[in-house]
């Protein structure tokens, strides 16, 4: 499922395991998994002011998260980009980031 | 409004009725914030099936959700839980059974981004201390029959509890140099995820 909803205030979207999700220790495995974009207007990443191409660069990062997390779908080169505090890891955001250069 | 220096003590309360700033001590800044009806996120998560379902009020430091410094971390099988609570709004899309019975004061919580943004755009290093009142979530077992550590909340599913906000109120600053607010928003040569 792709929905909206309002997230940490620095985030363009996040990717929620499905309610089935078991913990893998530096991942999650499930049957499903959710992307939600950002709608809080006092982001910069409410999904409402941003581009169709931004959009998309959004939610080609969010399903390699997805492909990463449901089971049977492969995996992707997309890196798990969160700190075991939860915190952002940035230097992994970088690496997604060059990723998908490619797409811009 | 008044501003007080910031490297006496620096206390924002956000109320109802607006802001209102004041400078005191440690011990009467607890006072004129946490109440003693306020959960902290230690106790919180030392005793998650205690409030599994319930309306608290939470009392923690907003940074990449509600967190805090526990001594004891929640422990789950071999999976060891950040301690800190995953926030989401009551429109949120739910893939959990408990719902909210109420709407997110919204007000509350823009209020509180809004100071946060103007403390990461300044890329303080502090802690913003709140008392969020809101549902918990929280799974009925961390461990399944087969062993296997269930996934949490929030992105990637990496948080151990969530709560439904419902309203946010007493913010306060304390300028103790403890997270890097900057990290929160990304620098203008990156995009976050």
């Amino acid at each position: 499922m792709i929905g909206i909803g309002r997230i940490k205030i620095g985030l363009n979207a996040v990717t929620q395991p499905g309610a089935d999700a078991v913990s893998t220790g530096n991942g999650a495995k499930a049957n499903t998994a959710n992307i939600i974009l950002q709608n809080n207007p006092l982001s910069d990443g409410y999904w409402v002011n941003r581009s169709p191409q931004e959009l998309g660069l959004t939610l080609i990062h969010e399903l390699g998260h997805v492909y990463n997390i449901v089971v049977g779908l492969g995996g992707s080169a997309i890196e798990w980009d969160s700190n075991p505090d939860d915190s952002i890891n940035w230097d992994a955001e970088d690496r997604n980031d060059k990723l998908l250069e490619k797409c811009r | 409004m008044i501003n007080f220096s910031r490297n006496v003590v620096e206390v924002l309360v956000i109320s109802w009725l607006g802001f209102t700033f004041c400078a005191c001590s440690d011990a009467q800044m607890k006072q004129n914030t946490a109440t003693s009806e306020d959960v902290t996120v230690c106790d919180l998560l030392a005793n998650v099936s205690r409030y599994r379902g319930q309306v608290v009020t939470l009392r923690g430091v907003y940074w990449n959700g509600l967190r805090d410094h526990c001594s004891q971390p929640l422990v789950t099988g071999d999976h060891v839980w950040p301690s800190a609570v995953n926030l989401v709004d009551s429109e949120y899309p739910s893939f959990a059974s408990d719902v909210a019975h109420f709407k997110t004061d919204v007000r509350s919580w823009d209020e509180l981004d809004a100071i946060v943004l103007r403390e990461a755009k300044a890329r303080r290093r502090e802690a913003i201390w709140v008392s969020v009142t809101g549902l918990v979530r929280a799974p009925a077992s961390y461990v399944r029959e087969d062993g296997k550590v269930v996934a949490g909340y929030g992105h990637l599913g990496t948080l151990p509890v969530e709560l439904v906000v419902k309203q946010i109120r007493d913010v306060l600053i304390k300028p103790t140099p403890t997270y890097d607010y900057g990290a929160l928003v990304p620098r203008n040569d990156r995009r976050g995820q």
